[in-house]
């Protein structure tokens, strides 16, 4: 029965999913990811907060299978630049240089795009099953959830995010704080009290999302980017060669494209984990299990293949926490919950019951949508190449114009535009001050149902704070929690963190 | 153990600031009892939560950064200055500059005038700018976004100034 509940699930995932408007806005979501993927510079997470406006105006649906499209499209278009150009378009195609680039220089380029391409595009369709699979199961556990667990499961979110997360602890646990505090902005859901308003019209549904995730991401990069007067010169494309790997480097790859995939199914999963993370674990794994010849370094298609592999994977599995917790694992997964809210949908496991259009239309769109992948990127690798020959000065004004229209068009509000500005200017003092902005998005997506758990949990248990520990689930989520908080000081968790961010 | 970031004095008093305003602004609101909260409650425990981790970033003297980036293997010397007062002022004054010229001017002006406005005030946020390719640039950026967002996109934005 199990079975056919999932059989039918996906065939109404893909009967939504081919739906023409559904199939455009897919390929553009791709298409999008794939060109900011080559362009060094430009983030998933920018570019998915500035075009969020964009998509308010789509259906639903339409919305998120572009977003969702951008962001794996993004882990595509980074390896290109890696191998050919020893330039990572994204972070987490870092890893990917070191052996990408070195196949380049010995005349296999073409190889090491087809192992990354073919890699990624088994691991999406992995995770793609994988998510399908384990979505319905979970949701049905998320249903015995009360008003504890779902506060417990939130708290425990956030503080992952910052153990699992990059830099300092201290810092990110800060930006939780003020994240949180943003979010309290606006009218008290219960008492209908005017908080922080400042006697502010506009401020009375609390700080609107799309400015101040265009200001801390968009904005802000644009300043930093140009104090440091980046501007990424045209570099020299290394030869491309035969698009075919031979039988030895297929052999050498098959077996890293599938423990990559392992990792990155697992290490999606978790809150402050993804696409990034996915691909520096997996490099260093598939260093110790495979580097026997001490090859690795030196143009080893393993190299190639797990990183690449494990950050597709990565990337779509981080959406299982979102579509059936409620609970956004990063940066991008906040960016969709605040996309899907947009659209007055609330995240969580009533996603597939009440909207299985939406819920299964993503799934199937996204194992489309890496098919489509293989064909932008395999032929078309000139183009992208090409692409890099834009210059910073005329991609920013470009970048602006995008991110004004779209905020001023969510709402028609000038004061939005404003808005946008001061959270720009506050993302620069972050990066400046060494703070991420990702725990503070984060906790501002969340405070607010965090808040109304709370207060709703302490209602149900007469103000007894015992509620917590009593319930089973709820006090497994807690001692999760506190074994995360515990090991941020523990030496092993230290230096599992220097090892995945060491390049 | 070195030292290197010094961000963690300016840092740590915002956050103390921060934390302290939001208590004084929430005093005026209704507290409650634990079993009914009233909506003064809970910010005054994230303001709590501010302040602690403020005294912590201050006790912490930059270690907790510091730390990271000796793990990585970072040379402290290529640290920069926590604040370059004089590079990042050109950007972040026409950036903004460029911004709140759009707020002021897209109800009034329509979507034309005010993007040519934004991208010539914009480009002037890189030190290399000139006058022509600024010029060409705000021209075709302008035609484009009009083609885009009001054409293409149908956005409900007035093209052109309005004369009332």
């Amino acid at each position: 029965m199990f079975d056919q509940s999932l059989l039918a699930g996906l065939a109404l995932g893909f009967q939504v999913a081919v739906d023409p408007t559904n199939i455009l806005f897919c390929f553009l979501g791709c298409l999008i990811g794939t060109l900011i993927g080559v362009l060094p510079g430009l983030g998933p997470t920018a570019t998915i907060a500035i075009l969020l406006p964009m998509t308010s105006a789509l259906s639903p649906v339409a919305g998120l299978i572009t977003l969702a499209g951008i962001y794996y499209g993004a882990q595509y278009g980074g390896s290109t630049t890696s191998i050919l150009l020893r330039l990572p378009g994204e972070a987490s195609s870092v890893v990917t240089v070191l052996d990408g680039h070195a196949m380049t220089r010995r005349g296999r380029g073409g190889a090491a795009l087809a192992i990354a391409a073919w890699g990624s595009f088994f691991a999406g369709t992995v995770g793609t099953l994988f998510i399908a699979l384990f979505a319905p199961l979970l949701a049905v556990l998320v249903l015995k959830f009360g008003a504890a667990e779902y506060f417990v499961l939130m708290a425990l979110g956030l503080v992952a995010s910052v153990v699992l997360a990059q830099g300092s602890v201290l810092r990110a646990l800060a930006m939780i704080a003020i994240g949180l505090l943003f979010g309290l902005v606006g009218t008290d859901a219960n008492s209908g009290q005017y908080r922080f308003t400042f006697g502010s019209y506009e401020l009375l549904n609390g700080l609107p999302f799309v400015p101040l995730v265009v200001g801390l991401f968009g904005i802000a990069d644009i300043l930093i980017a140009l104090e440091q007067a980046r501007d990424a010169e045209a570099s020299q494309a290394g030869k491309i060669g035969s698009l075919w790997p031979t039988r030895e480097e297929t052999k050498r790859a098959a077996p890293a494209v599938a423990r990559g995939t392992l990792i990155g199914l697992f290490l999606g999963l978790l809150p402050g984990g993804g696409a990034l993370m996915s691909s520096f674990v997996a490099y260093s794994v598939e260093k110790r299990v495979s580097d026997k010849e001490g090859t690795f370094g030196k143009g080893d298609p393993a190299g190639v293949a797990a990183p690449e592999s494990a950050n597709n994977a990565g990337a779509q599995t981080s959406f299982l926490p979102l579509l059936t917790l409620g609970l956004p694992s990063n940066a991008v997964m906040a960016l969709m919950t605040g996309a899907m809210l947009i659209h007055g949908i609330v995240p969580g496991p009533r996603i597939m019951t009440n909207q299985p259009n939406l819920f299964w239309g993503l799934i199937a769109s996204m194992w489309i949508g890496n098919l489509m992948l293989l064909v932008i990127n395999l032929p078309l690798v000139g183009i992208w190449v090409q692409m890099l020959k834009i210059r910073y000065s005329v991609l920013y004004p470009i970048i602006l114009v995008v991110s004004l229209v779209g905020i001023y068009s969510v709402d028609y509000s000038t004061f939005d535009v404003f808005l946008t500005a001061a959270f720009g200017l506050l993302g620069y003092g972050m990066n400046k001050w060494k703070c991420e902005p990702a725990p503070l998005v984060l906790a501002f997506v969340l405070g607010p149902m965090m808040e109304q758990y709370f207060r709703r949990a302490m209602l149900v248990a007469r103000g007894d704070l015992a509620i917590f520990v009593e319930r089973p689930i709820s006090l497994t989520l807690l001692l999760i929690t506190a074994a995360l908080l515990a090991g941020i000081a523990a030496p092993h968790v230290r230096s599992f963190r220097r090892k995945a961010f060491a390049e | 153990m070195t030292t290197a970031d010094r961000t963690w004095r300016p840092l740590g008093i915002s956050c103390l600031a921060l934390a302290a305003a939001a208590a004084w602004i929430a005093s005026d609101y209704a507290v409650g009892t634990v079993t009914a909260m009233g909506p003064g409650f809970i910010p005054l425990v994230v303001a709590a939560f501010l302040f602690l981790m403020g005294v912590l970033i201050l006790v912490a003297r930059g270690n907790d950064v510091a730390a990271e980036d000796a793990d990585e293997g970072e040379d402290p010397a290529t640290e920069p200055p926590a604040l370059a007062p004089f590079g990042a002022i050109r950007p972040i004054g026409a950036i903004l500059a460029s911004i709140v010229a759009f707020g002021l001017a897209i109800k009034p002006l329509g979507l034309a005038l005010t993007t040519f406005l934004v991208v010539l005030i914009g480009v002037y946020a890189n030190r290399s700018a000139r006058l022509v390719p600024a010029l060409l640039l705000a021209l075709g950026l302008s035609a484009g976004a009009c083609l885009l967002f009001v054409t293409l996109l149908s956005l409900q934005i007035g093209l052109f100034p309005r004369f009332e």
